[in-house]
């Protein structure tokens, strides 16, 4: 239960941060996908399910909150969630910084392929409508961002092994990297 | 990890992430309130960054003659109109006064925060912290400054309120163009900060710098709000339809205070 409650304390801190603070940066810093990015980082690194967990429900808040990108947020990111343990399990288990980034390559892709559907069928009759230049650009310096704090958050793994001991999410004898 | 243990924090995790999204649709009203409370501080520290990274870009920008005799020359012409706005409006007001003209619509406006936006280069949709309760509906219109529009209401919770951009996509806005024959057309957003105003008939005269408002033929949107001006014409003489590409004159990205108007009629 605590750790449960812990969890849900992180996630509600990541995002309202997230949907707060960066989406009102200026761009392309806006675009810096942060829950995206520790929620991979736990998965691949410290295969923990608890990112996957925060994936699926932060499509669910942007549904619920109505300020997502595209239709149906929750589809997206529950789907990436579902391919970020996936890949994490069977291809990724690398546990260096190339396996976090390629996991986290992966769940972008996910999410900007099934915006990329969605998008294409609401706007259908009148295509044009789907600004598809600044689509793809908004995933490419997604992808970027997401790269930068990978690499960050891969610097620092020793701390935030230790972060999350203190937080209960994992235990002393529990196996990470 | 065993198969089993495996399938069981599975099924455990995915029952248990139903249940939270059940309870976050059951209890949607009580939560959006208090995520507003922690998001309006966060928006309002990322908005100030956005304002001070736009100042200190057009302070390292220079200014060359060639603008310099632009913005001359647009300032003079907007200094005419200013004239004959001046004389349009007196005059207006003499023509009331000897009808006993009767205010059939009037506006009252609701100051809301922006709280939380989507993070996206093609759509652009923003939160604000008042909802149905305050009188706001779907399909009002939003605004800052002194009547530039900048989106209007999309969804409505008794407590907060979706704003969709006029730059998104997804909005469009009847519109009037400020030239001679004062053309009617639809503005529909076309990502970064651009409007595009489409099948204008290739034989009404448009011209760089016309002003767009709203024209008022949409319900609970007044006429006269200012959408933007046009930057670029687009189309061929041969073309029956000629196209505007209408700049936004706000930024909203700098703002962190809306207002939303309300048509009393309605409430």
């Amino acid at each position: 239960m605590m750790k449960f409650l812990i969890s849900m304390a992180i996630f509600i801190v990541l995002v309202v941060i997230q949907t707060g603070f960066i989406a009102s940066l200026p761009a392309p810093l806006l675009l810096t996908p942060l829950l995206l990015a520790v929620s991979v980082y736990l998965i691949q690194h410290h295969g923990l399910y608890v990112g996957a967990y925060w994936l699926a429900l932060y499509g669910v808040w942007l549904d619920i909150f109505g300020v997502g990108t595209a239709p149906v947020e929750t589809l997206a990111y529950t789907l990436a969630a579902v391919a970020a343990l996936w890949g994490s399990r069977r291809f990724f288990s690398n546990r260096s910084v190339y396996g976090i980034l390629a996991c986290g390559l992966a769940a972008e892709l996910i999410i900007t392929l099934v915006h990329a559907i969605t998008i294409s069928l609401v706007w259908f009759k009148t295509p044009a409508s789907a600004a598809w230049t600044a689509f793809f650009a908004s995933a490419a310096w997604t992808v970027f961002l997401m790269f930068v704090l990978l690499v960050i958050l891969f610097q620092f793994a020793k701390s935030i092994r230790t972060g999350l001991l203190k937080s209960f999410l994992i235990s002393r004898t529990y196996e990470t990297y | 990890m065993k198969p089993i243990r495996f399938r069981q924090r599975v099924v455990g995790g995915a029952a248990a992430a139903i249940l939270i999204v059940v309870l976050a649709f059951l209890f949607r009203t009580p939560l959006m309130r208090t995520f507003s409370f922690f998001q309006r501080p966060f928006a309002r520290a990322g908005t100030w960054l956005t304002d001070q990274a736009a100042h200190a870009c057009g302070g390292m920008l220079a200014i060359d003659e060639h603008n310099v005799d632009d913005l001359i020359a647009q300032r003079n012409a907007l200094a005419v109109d200013d004239a004959e706005l001046q004389e349009l409006r007196t005059e207006n007001e003499q023509l009331r006064a000897q009808l006993g003209f009767v205010e059939r619509r009037q506006f009252t406006g609701v100051t809301a925060s922006i709280v939380s936006r989507s993070a996206s280069l093609r759509s652009y949709t923003f939160l604000i912290d008042r909802g149905s309760a305050d009188g706001i509906v779907v399909g009002a219109p939003v605004v800052v400054g002194d009547g530039l529009l900048v989106g209007k209401v999309t969804a409505v919770q008794p407590t907060t309120a979706t704003v969709t951009a006029t730059t998104d996509p997804q909005m469009a806005t009847a519109a009037t163009l400020l030239n001679q024959t004062r053309t009617l057309g639809l503005a529909q957003g076309m990502a970064s900060n651009l409007i595009g105003l489409h099948y204008i008939p290739n034989d009404e005269v448009v011209r760089v710098n016309d002003l767009v408002v709203t024209s008022g033929l949409e319900e609970h949107m007044p006429s006269g709000l200012i959408i933007g001006i046009v930057n670029d014409v687009q189309g061929e003489p041969t073309d029956p339809f000629q196209e505007a590409v209408v700049q936004s004159l706000v930024d909203i990205r700098r703002y962190s205070i809306v207002t939303v108007l309300n048509d009393a009629e309605a409430l």
